[in-house]
């Protein structure tokens, strides 16, 4: 029944910036096959076959997403509501995947959803868009409209017992609606301050129902592998983990842009090969592998393969995969407290050691930039990353703002200590 | 900050007048639509609040008071998210806003030059508004769109007669802003013309 043999590129296949298929084109190109299957087995073997794929999460934690699943509990009654929503609230420093999937195969999205809907018996599901994604949001709707009109959702949909209303839920702006536990109190209408955990959201969600919350690329995934199956998608990856992920590169590199590529790929082959290099006449100095809130690696950790585990180990994470290159007329103090600050002015201020402790820091570095800075501020900083520590926050956010702050005290030291004897930025 | 006043149009509003300002029936009806996608009333408060946003330009506290009585929610509530997010604005902004990206990666390709040349051009602050082309400048966190950094993205509305325009312009460079900002002065002021 499962074939073995399939796409190599299943994220990318539909895609098509300039103009999305359509409901009847994306059909003919082989679309809504994966859901088609899926409707045909029963949610727990749908969920073996996403267990057994080993998907990991592709919002930045990388957790294992049948397991993730695995915990919503069996349904109550037949009129129970639960949700699934989608995570493209994309707001990452430096990530920039999501908004090019969703305008490229908005039909691949809501596939996915499909498949969710049917796995853990959703009946609504919200896409959680970012404001400024204006293109992705209209793309969307006539999609869903499509949709409707050739029942593919609304009630009975295809003449099962599945209902699915989907929403396009555009926010207002803020970093913190990443969070899935804010992104739920943003939805109900509260103030995007995060959830205490436990209940979890699979067990007590938005407005206490079960709800399941991924990232836009998650659900990307999930048509192919219900089609091909979960050896295939396996096969895939290069390395450990398993699929194919959307890379891209930013910062001054000769090509800079996305690209569908088996997990595990290095980041040597991302950087060289697919970006082009550095422009002429610049050296790469470090990087950011996925995204604002992941640590700097240097050009030694080049052969890294990009896998949840093999970043973790160089020192990093994974992230989003989108990597920004810092070069060498790039003033690596900018860099951080151009970050730092963004994560100051975002965070939400629901927990001291963020609302306060991301400030200050900011403070210091603006004084360092300037060529103010003292010796015993770096000491400052470090202390800063200690108290923003996990287990010190409420959530991820202040602790995503202490990597590319610690990596960079501890890369580019020399640049830190020249700005405060130096009195200036060397830089500018 | 120096939001553009109309003639002598009282800003400061007093509790009393708050509570007479009322949503026009093209409001409610849209607000009344979105309701429907929300099995609470609260979930539609981002999107009402952005509806009254869209035919106002701004959210006035008279608005917040007048939403939060058609919803049938606190007015606290509705107060806590229209304070909380980037996209919701207190006081009046312009009817084009400009916002180029400081992210990370338009940081290293060049956003501090995008954001000196915007600021001397229209010879404002971040935050403000140009009196004379109705621009108003707010820098935004990653637009999601590094690899053509540095970006900036421009909202244009037009009250009475919306939807917003939104564009992307990408790969910019600082000697392009002044013809920019020329361009999207012009557009208003056509827009302006043909209501007339």
């Amino acid at each position: 029944m499962m074939q073995h043999t399939g796409p190599a590129n299943p994220l990318t296949l539909h895609l098509n910036l300039d103009a999305p298929e359509n409901l009847a084109s994306y059909e003919q190109a082989g679309g809504y096959q994966g859901f088609k299957a899926a409707i045909e087995q029963t949610p727990e073997a749908v969920l073996g076959t996403i267990k057994d794929s080993n998907l990991r999460g592709r919002g930045g934690a990388g957790f294992p997403t049948g397991l993730k699943w695995s915990f919503v509990p069996p349904k109550k009654d037949a009129t129970e509501t639960r949700y699934l929503v989608v995570n493209a609230d994309e707001m990452e420093p430096g990530a920039f995947k999501d908004r090019w999937l969703m305008e490229g195969a908005p039909h691949q999205l809501i596939e996915g959803l499909l498949i969710g809907a049917h796995t853990i018996s959703a009946n609504v599901a919200y896409i959680f868009l970012r404001n400024e994604y204006s293109v992705a949001a209209s793309r969307l709707q006539s999609a869903l409209d499509e949709c409707y009109e050739a029942g593919l959702l609304g009630k009975n949909i295809l003449g099962t017992n599945l209902c699915l209303d989907i929403y396009v839920h555009t926010s207002a702006g803020r970093y913190i609606c990443g969070e899935e536990t804010a992104l739920i109190n943003s939805l109900e209408g509260k103030r995007a301050n995060p959830r205490a955990k436990p209940p979890f959201p699979q067990v007590a969600g938005l407005w206490g129902k079960p709800t399941i919350v991924n990232n836009v690329e998650t659900f990307f995934n999930l048509p192919s592998i219900i089609q091909y199956g979960a050896q295939w998608y396996q096969d895939l990856g290069n390395h450990k983990d398993a699929g194919t992920k959307i890379f891209g590169v930013s910062g001054r590199v000769k090509s800079p842009g996305l690209w569908e590529l088996p997990m595990g790929t290095s980041i040597r082959e991302i950087i060289e090969k697919h970006a082009g290099g550095m422009c002429d006449g610049y050296q790469l100095k470090g990087y950011l592998p996925g995204g604002g809130s992941t640590d700097f690696l240097l050009p030694e950790h080049l052969d890294t393969p990009m896998d949840y585990n093999e970043i973790g180990a160089a020192g990093s994470r994974m992230g989003t995969g989108t990597i920004t290159v810092l070069d060498d007329q790039n003033c690596p103090v900018e860099a951080v407290l151009n970050l730092v600050g963004f994560f100051a002015q975002e965070s939400c201020g629901w927990c001291t050691p963020c609302r306060d402790g991301l400030p200050s820091a900011t403070y210091v570095l603006q004084q360092i930039e300037q060529g103010k800075g003292k010796m015993s501020d770096l000491d400052f900083l470090e202390d800063i990353c200690e108290l923003v520590a996990p287990g010190n926050t409420f959530c991820a956010l202040a602790p995503g703002a202490a990597e590319p702050l610690q990596s960079g005290l501890k890369f580019f030291r020399e640049d830190f200590e020249k700005h405060i004897s130096e009195g200036c930025c060397p830089y500018h | 900050m120096n939001p553009i006043t109309n003639g002598n149009h009282q800003l400061i509003q007093t509790d009393k007048d708050q509570q007479n300002e009322q949503l026009t029936l093209e409001e409610q009806e849209e607000i009344n639509h979105l309701l429907e996608h929300y099995p609470d009333p609260g979930g539609a408060t981002i999107d009402a609040l952005k509806t009254i946003q869209k035919f106002r330009g701004w959210v006035s506290d008279g608005a917040i008071s007048a939403l939060a009585a058609h919803m049938k929610l606190p007015l606290a509530n509705v107060e806590s998210v229209a304070t909380f997010y980037n996209l919701i604005f207190r006081q009046q902004v312009g009817e084009t806003l400009v916002h180029p990206c400081n992210g990370i990666s338009c940081l290293l390709m060049g956003y501090r030059d995008i954001q000196t040349s915007l600021k001397q051009n229209l010879n404002i602050k971040e935050g403000e508004t140009c009196p004379k082309t109705d621009i108003t400048l707010i820098s935004l966190p990653c637009l999601g769109a590094c690899d053509k950094a540095p970006v900036m993205f421009v909202r244009q509305s037009n009250r009475s007669k919306h939807p917003e325009t939104d564009s992307l312009y990408e790969n910019l460079k600082p000697e392009e802003i002044a013809g920019l900002l020329k361009q999207l002065s012009t557009e208003n002021n056509n827009k302006e013309g043909a209501e007339k």
